[in-house]
């Protein structure tokens, strides 16, 4: 029920280059791929479109997603840096690569899916928790990092977004049934 | 069987210039970024004579994206200028060479997905026992 990688230290792996790198995809993740690839938008459609891009083979996606992805282990990683460890990669990683950087993305954030599909399952209490307790940030940062921007909420879960804001944010947020993309985009079901 | 980028490029120097042409990560993001379709570009480099037949910017492009390994800091407009002053034979040479040694990695990535695609027979078998 709890997107369990998104919550706790435990990274998803990848393999290329003779290797296997822990990738962890957080709120933190997201925003470092949100400040590259999208710096003004307000939806989430870059991030669908970016994981569209990786299932496609484009490698600047790939490598985009593997630098967020290491960040959190690896704070000062640049994209050129992971740009030269994918230079490294056989054609053979090269080829494999998309799939698993796609499942470690799904194992985070849940599924991008059209109007009317289903997205995994995500818990703000948890969430929220672990945001303030383990990685010692504030429930406001939460709020926002979560949002984005006001702007973006102002279309179906502005109401939610308001009650959460005014206290009790774990207690009034919806238990359980949004993934981190429903939430992020604002497409509630 | 697939062979890694890294391997397949040798460096060689041309008109006073010591070229070392790698098709990687680096080479193949650029031109991904420039041209679209890896495959489409490496078609069209083959349809016109191995390069030969494109603008002097497209060559550039090409042999710019594929040195970008070794030399980071290279600039797109110095190959521009270094391939317009230098001797036709060099440049015919720089650009078959570039030509070849992507398209070669194009072909490679295609057979690597023709691999995943269809894993050894083998592992289907072990599959099968269990059941």
């Amino acid at each position: 029920m709890i997107q369990s990688h998104l919550l706790t230290t435990e990274p998803s792996t990848v393999q290329f280059a003779g290797s296997t790198w822990p990738l962890i995809f957080d709120f933190w993740a997201i925003r470092k791929l949100g400040q590259r690839y999208a710096p003004e938008d307000t939806s989430l459609d870059w991030l669908r479109e970016l994981m569209a891009k990786v299932a496609a083979g484009d490698i600047d996606a790939m490598c985009g997603c593997l630098w967020a992805g290491m960040l959190r282990e690896n704070p000062t990683l640049t994209f050129d840096d992971v740009l030269a460890l994918l230079d490294e990669a056989s054609f053979a990683d090269l080829v494999a690569l998309p799939e698993q950087i796609l499942a470690a993305m799904q194992d985070a954030y849940g599924i991008p899916r059209e109007a009317g599909g289903t997205g995994g399952p995500w818990d703000w209490e948890v969430a929220l928790a672990t945001w303030v307790k383990e990685w010692g940030r504030s429930e406001a940062e939460f709020w926002r990092a979560t949002f984005r921007t006001f702007t973006s909420i102002s279309n179906g879960l502005a109401k939610l977004y308001e009650k959460a804001s005014q206290g009790g944010a774990s207690t009034r947020a919806p238990a359980e049934g949004y993934s981190l993309f429903d939430l992020l985009s604002l497409r509630g079901r | 069987m697939t062979t890694t980028p890294a391997k397949t490029a040798t460096s060689c120097e041309l008109g006073g210039h010591v070229w070392d042409l790698k098709y990687t990560a680096t080479a193949l993001r650029h031109l991904q970024m420039i041209f679209g379709s890896l495959e489409q570009f490496a078609t069209q480099l083959l349809k016109e004579n191995m390069g030969q037949g494109l603008s002097l910017k497209t060559q550039a492009i090409l042999i710019w994206a594929g040195q970008k390994a070794v030399e980071p800091k290279l600039r797109l407009r110095w190959v521009e200028r270094f391939l317009r002053t230098a001797d036709p034979r060099v440049r015919m040479l720089l650009v078959t060479w570039a030509t070849a040694d992507f398209a070669r990695a194009v072909f490679e990535l295609a057979a690597a997905r023709i691999d995943a695609a269809n894993p050894p027979v083998g592992q289907d078998d072990e599959d099968g026992e269990g059941l």
